[in-house]
């Protein structure tokens, strides 16, 4: 079978000159809206907490991605030992979820913020928790190797988890996420993988 | 931190006329619709301003949108299959379109995951590795896919059409 015949049938799918205009000028008017968005981001001016008391000091820290070689975040096929597809996770989701994190009394808030909620897989989710995460000490040392277990609705593009930091003694730490997983009714939980790093303070 | 990747808007034009073609048509042998593939195209030049890297060299660059198209379009598959009373009106779309092949006519009739390797290898040209990285599978099953794609073709191409 000549396979060139299918190159040459496929290269006469083209855009329409009018098609093409339409998506030169929604992709202009995205990029309007965007900066847009930026700018008033820019104006919120942040409000610090601090709570007076003898045993707790309250920390506040911002993330940083810890792998900026992945941009883009991709479904990815997962088997089983015989090689069938059992599941599906998202992986490569660094840059795509935002995360914050606030130590106060014994618990540690984090807040993940979908960068672009209206698009999949986020758009589909309903509760979302932590996945697989670690705090390491100042040292590096690893103080805890854990797995959040409680969903919470996801609200405007934004989930607010927690993990408790009972037992941990003041001082200086590092959160690594290693995953979050989302869900929606009547369908299997969705794993979404990345890198999210964020130093506190106890 | 995510914007600082932000691209200037003016400079889309000259992107979406270098590359529209290619995606569009990649697309929509995924998609067999055109306002789909519209909808995938544009998605990917949206996260294309938002969040492309510096590339290293306009293969580079094109590989990147190949990829990004792939997984718009696989999104765009996922919400189909969960809200499947759009399906009736994806197959009138996709039975007004004529076309004046039946190789092509053939190739859309394939499942998804063929259509998709056979278009990036005959149509696109690239080679086995690089579609395992567009598509996220290992060569050997990209391998396997071509050839099943290829035969599952021959097949039908030959029974329907010649």
């Amino acid at each position: 079978m000549e396979f060139r015949e299918l190159k040459q049938s496929v290269e006469k799918i083209k855009m329409s000159e009018e098609m093409q205009n339409r998506i030169i000028r929604n992709c202009r008017a995205s990029a309007v809206h965007k900066t847009e968005e930026i700018t008033m981001r820019n104006r919120v001016s942040f409000n610090f907490k601090k709570v007076v008391s003898i045993a707790a000091v309250i920390a506040l820290c911002l993330c940083a991605s810890v792998a900026a070689a992945n941009h883009f975040g991709t479904f990815k096929d997962v088997t089983n030992w015989t090689g069938a597809v059992v599941g599906t996770e998202y992986v490569q989701a660094t840059d795509e979820i935002e995360v914050n994190a606030v130590a106060e009394e014994g618990v540690l808030t984090i807040t993940a913020t979908f960068l672009a909620p209206d698009t999949a897989p986020y758009s589909e989710q309903e509760t979302f928790r932590v996945g697989n995460y670690r705090i390491l000490d100042a040292s590096g040392n690893v103080i805890v190797d854990g797995e959040g277990d409680e969903f919470v609705e996801i609200v405007d593009g934004k989930a607010v988890m927690t993990i408790s930091l009972d037992g941990i003694h003041n001082g200086d730490y590092k959160l690594l996420i290693g995953s979050f997983v989302g869900s929606k009714k009547a369908d299997q939980p969705l794993k979404i993988s990345g890198n999210w790093g964020c130093a506190f303070t106890i | 931190m995510n914007d600082s990747s932000a691209r200037p808007a003016d400079a889309i034009e000259t992107v979406i006329r270098t590359y529209g073609n290619a995606l569009y048509r990649l697309c929509f042998v995924i998609l067999g619709s055109e306002s789909d593939a519209e909808d995938a195209v544009q998605e990917t030049f949206i996260r294309y301003l938002q969040k492309a890297p510096q590339f290293e060299n306009p293969d580079h660059e094109k590989a990147w949108l190949i990829t990004v198209a792939t997984n718009q379009c696989r999104d765009i598959l996922r919400f189909r299959k969960r809200h499947p009373q759009i399906d009736s009106e994806y197959l009138q779309e996709a039975s007004a379109c004529s076309f004046d092949s039946g190789i092509l006519e053939a190739l859309m009739t394939l499942p998804e995951k063929f259509r998709l390797v056979l278009a990036l290898y005959y149509v696109e040209e690239y080679r086995i590795d690089e579609i395992a990285q567009m598509v996220g599978k290992t060569p050997s099953a990209v391998k396997m896919r071509l050839r099943k794609g290829r035969k599952l073709l021959e097949e039908v191409y030959r029974k329907e059409y010649l």
